[in-house]
């Protein structure tokens, strides 16, 4: 399997250093993604799960090349690195990466109607195409993602939640991109709805033939639509593994407890509750971000920092007391 | 259930409805003025040291519903039925009446922590003022704050306690919100959405803090949720909610092992599951809830349901009990013979 999107050893920091003075700061950095390296195979849909603030995110807008970040690593889109292209280069990469937002309704343009929205994207790259062309793709697509063609005419604001994300779908499609990325599309929707817009993403990644990077909190959601699972903490990769397996035998205790909170899922006698709050990205100590809430902590892992250890082909786990 | 106390309900609501005069979109036509029907007909009752949850999804009329438990519904709303608690009818009282009862015996939590905590105050002044408003001393309730604070496994309580909301996370202003809940003993407490805005493992904390509530502290909570993760750890007892009645009511093994109206075993079968084959597809209820503009004639779910007939679009279905927990509106169980289980 060919990978069309490889991230090497990404680091993504935000300055915030203080300015006491015109000539002093106290300089400061937020890491909020650190040194994270994974591949996106043909096809495949990973998903990125982890809780707020944990840089799933801002791992989006930095592949997406829209990060005010320092950016460290490769981005690798379709062979190429994206890192210092030119924005008329970053154009033609972009065309094939597209992205659906959270929010449905905050994500489409109240004063546009719904065929200019969903045809925006052709008009920006393919500006040779006829009228008749765009509005003959804009109506094959609507039909694709669900939408009724007299949708057309209408504005946003006129439609149901899930109604809006199958307009923010049929804009990301309309391009025929091969990756596409979902940043917590189904978490403002409703159960019912939620079903609905998966099975919609599931189908349209069969029928286009894409690959999907889905970034969710919902691990549930997450387990049914991705082939592989990335969990994220405090901007860290902690685990990767299939699928199944991260869900049958987790091995870092962050996925552990992250597992047994879902409700309904551990018998409350198995259940590990965490102590504490996720610490906040500014006071990282030395050693394994996880250290201060993990239930199996040694004196080593809040010294030293654990590295993502190969177990398999497709899985990788950073804990030095992993199972 | 074995003395006389828990046999009375604490908490009474029959028939309760609810709808709104708006200046627009309301109308048949979907512009001109006219009425939103948010609850039409809700009947359930709340017991001692028991959790009802009520689940539903957006618009189904949950938080409407506690809104007029606690009086607090917006202005342009019209309310019918009785709320009964301790043999009065909450809907008559006046507002004075009322503000002995709310934050006395019945309280609430609400979805947002930051935003139903008043940044400008300090969290004592907030926490202490339910009692101090009773003319409790300034010290006593102070005091009761800490250790409610200390109960809820607030690290350094008698430090932070002067700290301002932003100075907390989300999980600890939750904590906060019910510390809140508890300054006064209530009897019943109404916690609406407490943990959707939360991360799952702080979800977990504030979960197991609010069965303790339950458990050692021996209080009656609504618990208005859309997430059926967490009903299923937290409810005794269960009412769905659909276009503002409640189609299926029962304990949680009832709803949860056997379900009965369609839109119940629907919702349980588009969830997905951990254990599911992610090969398989999803259960679906296709289209969107109704819009209400009309108080409904007939069944509500019968355009989305897949087991609909002649008699759903022309009447409205009954309240059916099958046990003396278990109840659901819908015509199909009056049909045993199309096999409907």
């Amino acid at each position: 399997m060919s990978n069309v999107l490889s991230v090497e050893n990404l680091s993504v920091n935000f300055d915030i250093s203080i300015k006491k003075n015109f000539f002093f700061s106290s300089p400061a950095a937020l890491k909020a993604v650190d040194k994270v390296s994974f591949n996106l195979g043909e096809e495949e849909i990973l998903g990125i799960v982890g809780e707020s603030g944990c840089g799933k995110s801002t791992l989006v807008k930095a592949i997406m090349m829209l990060s005010d970040g320092h950016i460290s690593g490769d981005i690798i889109i379709n062979g190429k690195n994206v890192k210092g292209l030119k924005p008329s280069e970053l154009k033609e990469v972009r065309k094939n990466i597209q992205i659906i937002f959270q929010d449905p309704l905050a994500s489409l343009n109240p004063k546009m109607l719904i065929k200019d929205i969903i045809a925006e994207p052709l008009k920006v790259y393919y500006p040779e195409l006829s009228k008749a062309e765009v509005m003959a793709k804009v109506f094959d697509i609507m039909e694709k993602v669900g939408l009724n063609k007299n949708a057309a005419n209408r504005y946003a604001h006129e439609f149901s939640g899930g109604q809006c994300q199958r307009i923010g779908i049929a804009r990301a499609m309309i391009l025929n991109p091969k990756i596409l990325i979902c940043d917590e599309s189904t978490s403002a929707l409703d159960v019912s709805i939620k079903a609905q817009i998966l099975n919609l993403l599931k189908d349209l990644k069969e029928q286009f033939k894409m690959s999907v990077l889905f970034i969710s909190h919902d691990l549930s959601v997450i387990k049914y639509i991705s082939d592989r699972i990335l969990v994220f903490y405090l901007g860290n990769l902690m685990e990767i593994a299939a699928s199944e397996d991260i869900y049958k035998h987790p091995k870092h205790p962050y996925t552990k407890s992250l597992i047994s909170s879902i409700p309904g899922v551990a018998s409350k006698s198995e259940r590990i509750i965490l102590q504490g709050d996720i610490p906040s990205p500014l006071d990282l100590h030395a050693g394994c971000p996880f250290a201060g809430r993990c239930f199996k902590v040694q004196d080593r892992c809040r010294i030293e920092k654990p590295v993502l250890e190969k177990l398999s082909e497709n899985s990788a786990v950073a804990c030095f007391y992993h199972d | 259930m074995e003395n006389e106390k828990n046999n009375t309900p604490l908490l009474s609501v029959k028939d309760l409805k609810v709808n709104f005069n708006t200046l627009s979109g309301g109308g048949a036509d979907g512009k001109a003025a006219g009425k939103i029907y948010a609850l039409n007909g809700v009947n359930f009752d709340l017991y001692h040291e028991e959790t009802l949850a009520i689940v539903g999804e957006s618009g189904s009329g949950k938080s409407q519903t506690s809104l007029a438990i606690m009086g607090i519904l917006a202005k342009n709303a019209n309310v019918g039925g009785e709320i009964n608690y301790h043999g009065k009818n909450l809907l008559t009282l006046s507002s004075s009446e009322l503000n002995k009862i709310r934050g006395t015996s019945i309280s609430m939590i609400f979805q947002d922590p930051m935003t139903s905590l008043n940044p400008y105050l300090r969290v004592s002044t907030q926490l202490t003022e339910v009692l101090t408003e009773k003319g409790v001393s300034e010290a006593d309730a102070r005091a009761k704050a800490i250790e409610i604070l200390n109960s809820l496994s607030i690290p350094k309580a008698e430090k932070v306690i002067d700290n301002y909301p932003y100075q907390f996370s989300g999980g600890m202003r939750q904590r906060i919100m019910i510390a809140m809940s508890l300054m006064s003993d209530s009897e019943i407490i109404i916690a609406d959405e407490p943990t959707t805005a939360l991360d799952v493992t702080i979800q977990a904390q504030i979960l197991d803090i609010i069965n303790k509530l339950k458990t050692s502290m021996k209080k009656a909570i609504i618990f208005i949720t859309h997430d059926l993760g967490v009903v299923s750890e937290i409810a005794d007892k269960i009412a769905v909610f659909y276009a503002g009645e409640i189609v299926e009511v029962g304990t949680r093994d009832e709803i949860f092992n056997s379900p009965k109206h369609p839109y119940t075993i629907g919702l349980l079968k588009s969830i997905p599951r951990l254990d599911q084959d992610s090969r398989e597809k999803l259960f679906l209820i296709e289209g969107n809830p109704p819009l209400l503009k009309s108080e409904p004639a007939s069944c509500s779910f019968k355009d989305r349901c897949n087991s609909a007939m002649a008699i759903c679009r022309e009447s409205k279905p009954t309240r059916q009990e099958i046990s003396k927990t278990h109840a659901f509106s819908c015509f199909r169980y009056d049909n045993k013979e199309s096999g409907y289980e």
